[in-house]
Parts: structure tokens; sequence; C-alpha cells
């Protein structure tokens, strides 16, 4: 090689490897954002764990006897057999079955029938036990107050937007699969490359240090502006188990995105320690 | 050149690069997600503000109660028939106006056997605890239509007695105002016509489900219709 062509290639070089650097960051970004997706909101896992992990049951059933108790407010019935009835229900079966309903794709609809059958006939004894003598109770007052409190069953297990959210995740699971394959076999193309075609080994380090320490602070950044500005916290909804889930829930996948930042920083401290340990060498042996 | 080669490399391990590139690379890919993200982001921007409030929930059930009983304007009773009332003119700058599920007043109809603590709104916890007004409609002396909703097993049972001619008095921070029962009405909850809260002139409408004291849900409400009497008279221009 010429003392022209070795000193251009020597300019170009550096400079390619930089590019090849920074792919390598977005890349390691891009695959953050999708594992932390994939594990997060794509999991229905995630979303089962995050409910029964902060008493999302426990808080809907809280709820749901609040309303009913002030329904019995306007139908005659006692607070007693509002809080026996709802301790009766199984709130946790329901959603379950409600949030599987989703994420197989399946219909979305809150089937009441059993409610009402179960609501019904509690109502029924409760009639029996306490209607006043001479009075009769009206059939169509009974029907009216069972499908009200079955609507109110219905809107305390029904999640907002989320027919929305898991549409969209039913219709995109095996495109994110797809991207993160893509992108984890990329990322080690990329690595391998500029790590196996570097004459001296340092350098390869060196540039992956860039590309990792680049790819911490792209990771760290949606979690910080989130916690800086508190707007999770913000987000409006109106009742306590649903504020709850949604704040956990999103909370959660910022969560992934710090261990991603972590995992990163470590990998771009241990690329620079190696760097400048092969460096050392390399200057000793001269 | 192997000397010119360590001299090189000797420079990167001092570190500058090791914190400008990334920086430099973190920019840029921000950059470039932001231009991405940011205009489809405005078209939902609107919709956004809908999904987030000012400031974070407060999901306590505790209420304000900012009712301090003042008995000016009370020497007649409440049953007894109006004499020629004068009404005194209050700036609303001067009153603790009610926010939203505060206890701000009273209301009693001593015919009826009804003295219940009156909130402004009538959601769940308003309505275990009083009667409420309705938040589209005004609180008292303000000169426009007043709707108050309660329960009828429990605080507005005693509406069953209401009759034509029967006093209400509603019992405030900032005074004390009188009306009297014109009319009481049973009517579908969907009727449209069962209350007027555009009208210019300040009536009160109580309501309450129906039938009374019977197991059941009907969409029959209890309208009991009050005019007017006497009260201090907010002037919304102070």
């Amino acid at each position: 090689m010429s003392e022209k062509r070795r000193k251009k290639s020597g300019g170009l070089r550096p400079f390619v490897y930089c590019v090849l650097s920074f792919f390598l960051a977005v890349i390691l970004f891009l695959l953050s954002i999708c594992v932390s997706l994939r594990v997060t909101f794509f999991s229905e896992d995630y979303m089962l764990q995050t409910m029964a992990e902060y008493e999302y049951y426990s808080q809907l059933t809280e709820e749901f006897r609040k309303q009913m108790v002030s329904l019995s407010h306007a139908s005659g019935l006692t607070d007693d057999f509002t809080n026996d009835f709802v301790a009766t229900l199984d709130f946790r079966q329901d959603v379950t079955e409600y949030v599987d309903a989703f994420y197989s794709g399946e219909s979305t609809v809150i089937k009441t029938t059993a409610f009402k059958q179960q609501f019904r006939s509690a109502l029924d004894k409760y009639v029996e036990k306490n209607k006043k003598a001479g009075t009769e109770v009206s059939e169509s007052a009974l029907e009216y107050l069972v499908n009200e409190a079955a609507d109110i069953y219905s809107n305390t297990i029904e999640i907002p937007f989320f027919s929305v959210g898991a549409n969209f995740i039913y219709k995109y699971n095996t495109t994110l699969n797809v991207v993160m394959i893509v992108l984890a076999v990329a990322g080690v193309v990329l690595g391998l490359i500029m790590f196996l075609t570097n004459e001296f080994r340092h350098r390869g380090y060196r540039y992956l240090s860039y590309a990792f320490s680049a790819a911490f602070i792209c990771t760290m950044v949606p979690p910080v502006l989130v916690l800086c500005t508190g707007v999770i916290e913000k987000i409006n909804i109106t009742t306590r188990s649903l504020y709850n889930l949604f704040t956990h829930y999103f909370g959660g996948i910022f969560t992934y995105f710090i261990i991603f930042g972590v995992v990163y920083l470590v990998a771009g401290v241990l690329m620079f320690v190696m760097f400048a340990n092969k460096h050392k060498k390399l200057l000793r042996g001269n | 050149m192997h000397n010119k080669h360590h001299r090189s490399s000797h420079r990167s391990l001092n570190g500058k690069n090791f914190i400008i590139l990334p920086i430099a690379f973190s920019v840029l890919i921000i950059g470039i997600c932001a231009a991405v993200v940011v205009p489809a982001g405005m078209k939902f921007y609107d919709m956004a503000s809908l999904f987030f409030s000012d400031n974070k929930h407060d999901f306590s059930e505790d209420y304000n109660n900012i009712y301090v009983p003042t008995s000016e304007g009370l020497e007649e009773s409440s049953t007894e028939t109006s004499k020629a009332p004068t009404n005194k003119v209050i700036p609303i700058t001067e009153i603790d106006y009610p926010h939203y599920s505060d206890q701000f007043g009273e209301l009693i109809i001593d015919d009826c056997g009804i003295k219940v603590p009156l909130f402004y709104g009538d959601g769940d916890t308003q309505l275990n605890n009083g009667v409420g007004i309705y938040t589209g409609s005004f609180i008292p002396g303000y000169g426009r239509p007043i709707l108050v909703a309660g329960h009828n097993v429990t605080y507005f049972n005693g509406l069953k007695y209401a009759q034509k001619g029967q006093k209400i008095l509603i019992r405030t921070s900032y005074g004390n105002y009188r009306y009297e029962i014109t009319d009481v009405k049973v009517r579908d909850k969907d009727d449209e016509s069962a209350y007027d809260l555009a009208a210019k002139e300040e009536t009160l409408t109580l309501y309450t489900c129906y039938p009374f004291d019977e197991i059941g849900l009907t969409p029959q409400r209890c309208f009991v219709y009050a005019k007017f009497i006497s009260g201090p008279i907010i002037d919304k221009t102070r």
C-alpha cells in the first residue's frame, strides 16, 4: 500500500467505524424499545401480574361495592344485603377472562348473564324476607334494578381503551417478534464487523464502547423525561383501581428501559476497560 | 507510522471521544426520533390533553365542609308564611364559592322531617352523605334554577310527605334562603320537560327515585318544585 493510500484509508477508516458505531447504537436503542414492549405491553402475563401485585381486584371489588351501596339507597335495599352479595363475587376470575379474551383476539363483550342470575337469586330471597305485608313488588322494578347492577358490574370490569390497544397487540405481535430477531442479528453482525475487521482489537472495543454508551443515554431519556415531568401520575382516570393499574403498568415499561440502560452502561464501561487494557498491552509490547 | 498510531490511540485513551461521541450519537438518534414522532404526535396532542390533568389525582373520599351557619335572615320560621322579605345583595367575591364535593349548606323541610347536609355535586360520595346540587345548575342566590338530587331510601325519604305550600329552607355560610313548594310530580327520568336549567329566574327543584320504600328500581322520579321567596342575592358583577 502506498503511503498516500494508507494516509487516505487511515483518515476514512475511523469515520466509517464511527458511522457503524452510530448504527449499532440505533439498533441497540430500538432493540431495547422492542424488548421492553414485548415483555410488557404485548404480554398478557405482565398485565395480570401488575393487576395481582397492586391489589387491583380488591380495589375493584371495593369500588363496585360502593356503587352498589349507592344503587341500594335508591332501590330499598339495605347496605348489609349489598355487602353480603358483593362478598360472593370473584372479580379476579371475571377480569382474567376479560383480559384473556382480548389477548387471544376473541370477543370483548363482558358476559353478565351469570352475574344477573346470581344477583336476581339473592334479590328474590331478600324480597321474600323483607317485602311489606299486602304489597306487591313490581317485576319490572326488580328487572330494572338487576340490569342497572349488571351495567355497573360490566363498567367496573371494563378497562377503557383496552380494546384499541389489544387489537393492536393482536395484529402486531408476530411483526414485533420478527423485528426483534432482525435487530438482534443486525446488532451482532455489526458488532462482529467492527470487532473483527479492526487490525488492532482495542479499536473494536473502543467503537463498541461508543455504541453502548450512546445506547445507554438514549435508553435513559424516556424514563428520565417521564420521571421529571411526572406525566404518568397526572393521567386522567377517575377510579383509584384503574389509576393504580395504569400508573404501575406504564411505570413498569419504563423500568425495563432503565434496566436496559444499566446493561448498556455496564457493557460500555466494560468495553472501555477492555480497550484500555489492550491498549496498554500494545504499548508495552512496543 | 507505528509511533503515529500509538500517539493517536493514546489521545483516545485520554477519554474525550468516549464522552463526546456517545453524546453526539444520542443527540442525533433522539433528534431523528423526535423528527419522526413529533409531527405524528401533534395530531394527538389535543386529544392527549384529555387524558392528562394538571395535577395528581386525589382519590380521597373525604369532603370539605365549608358550611358555617349564619343566623342572618332566620327570624321567621321556615313553616311561617313569608312577610314582605328584604333581599340583601352580596358581591360574588365575598362568597366562599363551593368546589365540587364541598358541603356548603343544609337543606331543611320541617313538614317532611328533612334536615340534611347540602353538597355541591351529586356523585356517589355526596349522595351517600347528604343531598347534592347538580353542578350544571346554580347555587342559591344566583338567580337561576337549582337542581338538587338525593336518595329516596336515605336523605330524601321524607319527600314522600311533600305538599304544595310547604316551606323549604336552605342555609349556607353566605345566607339563608326560603322557598315555597309549588308542585309535586312524578315523571320519567328521561323527561326533559321535568326542569329547565336555562330559565332566568331562581327556582328550586328537588328530585329522588320513585316510588318510595319499595324494593326495586324504576325509571320514575319524584320532582318537588319550589319558588324563591327570600335570601341574599348574589351580585355577579362585583
